[in-house]
């Protein structure tokens, strides 16, 4: 078998019991891998209404027939199972080097079952799968986990995925982490995996990865790596760059969406971090496996209160635990940082988190009695650092509060909090875009499977972008208001209000998500831009000559879409209706409006018709019905998900 | 030698593509143990150190083989090992001060860099040219020694973590 490794291992954690699957050839051609053959393993092996952190559900690991190629990039392994966070379907994807070396020991995807009676890991040497004891591992934080994994092993090459506290308390925002500090953090895959009581995955494999055509490969590889070379100098510094210039235009969230603006936020950028002497390697310069790029930072605080080193910020987590807890301090943010890296937190949960605390408590409706004595104000630094401990472990009464995430924690305290509880109906926390001044994505952050973020279509109207897919000059697309070009774009005039015709913005936002979901399924990172992951052209190249399965390009996005509409099913199958698709209150309702914001964005507002009218346009193209938000009968079975047709049917589930 | 390899762990972020193109190059598919060059890993402090022959001026590995496997060809400066002869000893693997050669993953013939026979795959791949193929004027041979110093102190660093 050329590119795959044609096995699923499973592992009933209840039963103690492992055994080995083929991939199937149907789940192969169908689904690719990754992303898509996890959710559509995740539809079979859980029944309908299962509790996610219940022995009945499932995590399912996968990797992508590309990794362990020659293909740069491609170093992602996708998580997947239902979320206690939101109730419906989570993936939740990680870089690092574990997707490779678990290639090389001959697999494909990890689904594990049941729960573990008493804490354990999974050890996985080649073709000797065992689970060990894992008791004297519970409590270590992610960094001691691999240290004394690889210690007791005997084998520095060996790579291990491990949840920290965070997961162990079953946070609803806790990550899994690999490799130290890679994380696939989103939607409470952690929890998940501590409910099952398993510390870790430890994998080394020795094997290899055979191609169907080297040469043609190779050639194929030529060609991108031209591409990649441009986008790494573009890299510098990473995705930390663009705070910088989204503060400057006052577009930067803040103190929990109610600004655009923190003073010396910049500080918290690559640029400024290198500096004042945190920035250890000169630009970004950590790489996951085969990745030529390094998006990831490496900052040194050498003394004080806030000692330590973090793999970060990330513009991300700029925003959410700087930004939006309205912290400028760049040790302190390292800190908080490198604190979720180790604990298995969500960075982006956990800021967005303490931002809504902060806020109920600067409103009164959170207590100092209610937060442990500490005064939970914006901008209070020690106060930032010294929650995230007490969430990971759900210490006291305000960490066992904010492990339960923006939504739970706001229908506890009751009053208006739920106003600034910045999830949506989905109850997942939400990434770092005031979307009441980007028009696109207000449509893809409301109807992402997950909840609102950025990480199922990231999308960039750039003018030549916008003619790939409508095929039309986007000059003749009578635009509200002009589009920035590229540059501008990037260096984070999107913040801006980008106009275009509501048809136009749900073709676009189809475009992206097609492209997403094979990227996902393929294993590529999404850093690799045109050069690979929106560039369906190359991506089926790629497969072609790494499995024999000639593909062509449609063909290979017919797969993308396949996959995005069974996430949807699976959903629909946990009581997802149209009412779900929407976006935090706030963002709703709250008119953006704050000193310094430009005139283009003051008074915009993501109101439930501008919302519903996008969403109208894509339902349809989709072929959704408006009402429920249900793909109709022949949508699915154009597909080829007829027998996914026929359950949600028997449910009920069919407009 | 007209080229030389300078290997700067300093501006190599620890990816291993360099070890995935090596593979391929050498044997036609991917598998790490069977790339000439090791890229060692140390999380704790993001290192990633390529370690792979330094093709010495006076390699302590020839001298080191028992069979006289191993030779060093006076024009290219290249540094090989006659597979037919070596009888997996291991003594090389010993004597070398750069942890660079290797056995095979089949365990029974000792393998090193060949420098693609005077065009290095590892060097044309890496980006951030952590590893570059270099004409070797006084200063690049300065540059090398300096840089391979560099890495064996990290190296020591990192294996006593």
């Amino acid at each position: 078998m050329y590119g795959w490794n044609d096995c699923i291992l499973y592992v009933d954690l209840t039963k103690r019991r492992i055994w080995k699957e083929p991939l199937s050839k149907s789940l192969r051609e169908a689904f690719i891998g990754g992303r898509g053959v996890n959710v559509r393993l995740l539809w079979d092996l859980t029944k309908p209404g299962v509790e996610p952190l219940s022995p009945e559900n499932v995590l399912i690991l996968g990797t992508g027939p590309l990794t362990g190629t020659i293909v740069p990039m491609t170093s992602r392994t996708t998580i997947t199972t239902k979320s206690p966070a939101t109730n419906l379907y989570v993936k939740s994807s990680m870089g690092g080097q574990f997707a490779g070396e678990l290639k090389f020991a001959g697999y494909d995807h990890i689904v594990f079952l049941g729960i573990s009676e008493k804490p354990a890991f999974l050890w996985i040497n080649d073709d000797t799968v065992e689970l060990r004891n894992a008791e004297d591992l519970w409590g270590f934080d992610v960094r001691e986990t691999d240290s004394a994994i690889k210690r007791d092993l005997g084998d520095r090459d060996i790579r291990v995925t491990s949840i920290g506290q965070a997961g162990e308390s079953l946070v609803k925002y806790a990550a899994i982490m690999n490799s130290v500090y890679n994380a696939a953090a989103r939607g409470g895959v952690g929890a998940v995996m501590g409910s099952k009581n398993l510390k870790a995955i430890a994998v080394r494999g020795t094997g290899k990865i055979t191609v169907r055509d080297p040469e043609r490969l190779g050639e194929a590889v030529s060609k991108a790596s031209e591409d990649l070379k441009e986008r790494a100098a573009h890299f510098e510094y990473g995705t930390s760059r663009g705070i910088v210039n989204l503060n400057d235009i006052y577009s930067m969230p803040s103190y929990n969406f109610q600004s655009g603006y923190l003073k010396d936020g910049h500080l918290l950028a690559g640029p400024y971090l290198a500096e004042m002497g945190y920035l250890k390697a000169k630009r970004a310069q950590v790489g996951c496996f085969g990745c030529p790029i390094g998006c990831h930072l490496y900052n040194v605080v050498e003394k004080g209160p806030y000692k330590g080193y973090a793999v970060g910020p990330e513009y991300e987590t700029s925003f959410s635990l700087g930004f939006s807890t309205g912290v400028a301090d760049p040790e302190a943010v390292l800190k908080a940082n490198e604190l979720c890296n180790i604990m298995g937190l969500d960075a982006i949960s956990t800021g967005v988190t303490i931002s809504w605390a902060m806020e109920s408590y600067e409103k009164g409706v959170l207590t100092k009695d209610d937060t442990d004595g500490l005064e939970l104000r914006f901008g209070n630094a020690e106060a930032l650092v010294k929650i995230i401990p007490m969430i990971a472990r759900r210490e006291g009464k305000i960490g066992a509060l904010l492990a339960e995430g923006t939504k739970r924690a706001a229908e506890t305290i009751g009053g208006d909090s739920w106003k600034w509880a910045m999830s949506n109906s989905k109850g997942l926390e939400i990434s770092g875009v005031d979307l009441r001044t980007f028009k696109t994505r207000m449509l893809t952050y409301s109807v992402n499977p997950r909840g609102p973020d950025h990480l199922f279509h990231e999308v960039f109207p750039t003018p030549e972008r916008v003619y790939e897919i409508t095929g039309k000059d986007p000059s003749q697309l009578e635009l509200a208001e002009g589009i920035p070009p590229p540059e501008a774009q990037f260096e984070g005039a999107f913040g801006s209000v980008i106009g275009l015709p509501t048809k136009v913005e749900a073709q676009i936002a189809r475009w992206y998500e097609d492209r997403f979901a094979v990227t996902d399924a393929l294993g590529i990172c999404k850093f690799s831009g045109n050069a690979i992951h929106l560039n369906a052209g190359m991506m089926s190249e790629m497969f072609s000559a790494v499995t024999g399965v000639e593909t062509s390009p449609e063909q290979l996005l017919f797969v993308g879409r396949r996959i995005y509409t069974l996430e949807r099913c699976f959903n629909i199958r946990e009581g997802f209706d149209r009412t779900l698709d929407d976006l935090p209150w706030r963002i709703m309702h709250e008119p953006a409006d704050w000193p310094g914001i430009s005139p283009n964005s003051k008074g915009k507002v993501a109101s439930p018709e501008i919302v519903h009218e996008m969403q109208d346009e894509y339902y349809k193209i989709h072929g959704w019905d408006l009402k429920t938000g249900w793909p109709h009968r022949d949508t699915l079975e154009k597909l080829g998900l007829e027998n996914i047709a026929k359950e949600l049917e028997t449910m009920g589930k069919m407009p | 030698m007209d080229n030389i390899l300078i290997v700067d762990y300093e501006k190599c972020n620890g990816c291993q593509y360099c070890m995935l193109v090596c593979s391929m190059a050498h044997e036609g598919y991917v598998q790490m143990s069977r790339s000439r060059v090791k890229v060692y890993k140390l999380e704790s402090e993001a290192l990633g150190i390529p370690m792979l022959c330094e093709h010495c001026d006076e390699p302590p590995c020839i001298p080191s083989c028992p069979v006289d496997a191993l030779g060093k060809d006076i024009k290219s400066g290249i540094v090989s090992i006659d597979l037919q002869t070596c009888t997996g000893c291991k003594l090389c693997v010993e004597a070398c001060p750069y942890s660079a050669v290797r056995m095979n993953p089949d365990g029974n013939k000792a393998f090193i860099c060949d420098l693609c026979g005077g065009d290095p795959e590892c060097a044309k791949a890496c980006m951030p040219k952590a590893i570059t193929w270099v004409e070797a004027k006084p200063s690049a041979i300065w540059m090398k020694n300096h840089c391979t110093d560099k890495r064996v102190e990290a190296m020591e660093r990192l294996l006593e973590v």
